[in-house]
């Protein structure tokens, strides 16, 4: 019986049990997202069982199938170990194959998230700052996906925005200048290192900004901007979030 | 035509039923199904003596959650038992095999699940505080932590190594002799055996 296989690279996003031992499997792939199914993984004794951890980076063989392709053989070519040492890389993991999952739904970005992701995994490794990776990788796989927030010019007028901004309208879709203050009732009243660190995560690189110091008011004000900015858009709860909430008010 | 009009309503109602268990699909749900429509009746009748019985006369032990037909577990009950040594494990099936390697010595405490954030399976859906009861209760001395070996296991390890280290219990994890990715029901009682013996500090 001619199997058609394929080979692929990819990063483990989410796996679901199903039946004794088996799992479905979420993938990022620069082609993609694949859902696959992996048989008998969840017997210790099985050669999968290692080389599908969440997050693992992975060499994959699928063979196409009716419904859902099976994976045929998978080596982790990076674990990110260093993310299972401390709890609070942990919880940002978990938010990173979250984020991604519930943010990718085009093909189209598929690659860019794919490097985007292993840019963001490696530095959450050793970087001291899980925080400034987390804002950065958010800000980046929104701005991938479709979903920048307007940070140069005000969201409404169109006008270039400068330091006397300070209001931020997931409404209008970004940053307010002054003069449209009441196109947004609602919106948040921030300060500029808030500001400034959200253009910073959007502009630069993850090598700069990861370096920058800045306050736990600061993170923390710009965690819940991103997190609402991120449902707004993909309208479901992060529920890894919780997680991410409850360790880093200790850890950090 | 739907299913259920093609089908009768007391068969599709238990395939319904059926297809509500863990790891059974819609295809094992009618296969069952339809098993226990051509099985004899004194078959059936005892089928459903053994699922009222189990929801009748099985509960969990007050003490570490572990299933007993009695408020103590035989595991607690049983005086040779060391006290001062608690294993966790997520599941009732993960205390099973740990027992059955006959090297441990103490008591169980059976969480009835993990951390596992992407699921929003937090601290307050497992039996995690009556864990910290028992630990001041019991003058816990150690208390291993015997999660599956995988990321939620992990997880779940490095989460009860923060919240009871302050307390000034030992807290150990047993050895990576289980490959990654596996469930601890599925090992083998040698390899259970020596992650037992080789159990490590956690971080
Ligand atoms: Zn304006
Ligand atoms: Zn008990």
């Amino acid at each position: 019986m001619g199997e058609r296989l394929y080979r692929c690279d990819g990063i483990i996003l989410k796996r679901i049990d199903v039946g004794e031992a088996d799992r479905i499997v979420t993938i990022l792939t620069p082609q993609g997202k694949i859902i696959a199914t992996a048989r008998g993984v969840r017997k210790t004794q099985s050669k999968l069982s290692g080389h599908l951890e969440l997050l693992s980076h992975c060499q994959l063989q699928l063979a196409v199938g009716k419904t859902r392709d099976v994976l045929t053989q998978s080596i982790a070519v990076e674990r990110f170990a260093q993310l299972q040492q401390q709890l609070v890389r942990m919880a940002a993991g978990y938010y990173v194959a979250e984020l991604t999952d519930t943010l990718l739904a085009d093909e189209d970005a598929a690659a860019q998230v794919y490097e985007l992701c292993l840019v963001a995994l490696r530095t959450l490794c050793t970087s001291t700052s899980v925080e400034m990776a987390l804002h950065w990788y958010t800000m980046q796989l929104c701005d991938a996906v479709g979903y920048r927030p307007q940070l140069v010019d005000c969201a409404v007028c169109g006008s270039t925005l400068d330091q006397h901004a300070n209001l931020w309208s997931a409404v209008q879709g970004g940053m307010l200048c002054p003069n449209c203050a009441r196109s947004d009732i609602q919106a948040t009243r921030v300060s500029l290192a808030v500001f400034k660190v959200l253009r910073l995560v959007q502009r630069e690189s993850l090598s700069y900004v990861i370096a920058l110091e800045v306050p736990a008011e600061v993170h923390a004000t710009v965690f819940v901007i991103l997190r609402r900015w991120v449902m707004r858009h993909s309208e479901r709860a992060i529920r890894s979030a919780q997680f991410l909430d409850d360790v880093r008010s200790q850890t950090f | 035509m739907s299913d259920s009009s093609l089908l009768l309503e007391p068969v599709a109602r238990l395939i319904e039923e059926l297809g509500r268990l863990p790891g059974i699909g819609p295809k094992s749900a009618s296969r069952l199904a339809f098993f226990i429509l051509r099985a004899p009746e004194s078959k059936v009748t005892m089928l459903a003596d053994a699922l009222l019985a189990v929801k009748h006369q099985v509960r969990q032990c007050i003490r570490c959650h572990y299933i007993s037909d009695q408020e103590y577990c035989a595991v607690c009950r049983n005086p040779v038992r060391q006290t001062g040594t608690i294993c966790v494990v997520e599941d009732p099936l993960d205390a099973l095999a740990i027992e059955r390697t006959g090297s441990f010595k103490g008591s169980y405490h059976v969480l009835h699940g993990r951390i596992a954030p992407l699921e929003g399976m937090g601290r307050e859906d497992i039996f995690f505080d009556d864990l910290l009861e028992r630990i001041g209760a019991e003058s816990i001395r150690e208390v291993i932590v015997a999660t599956n070996p995988n990321l939620e296991g992990e997880a779940t390890a490095a989460y009860l190594q923060r919240e009871l280290s302050p307390l000034g219990t030992r807290v150990t994890r047993l050895a990576r002799g289980l490959p990654t990715g596996g469930d601890l029901e599925w090992a083998d009682t040698h390899t259970l055996t020596s992650a037992l013996e080789g159990r490590r500090e956690l971080f």
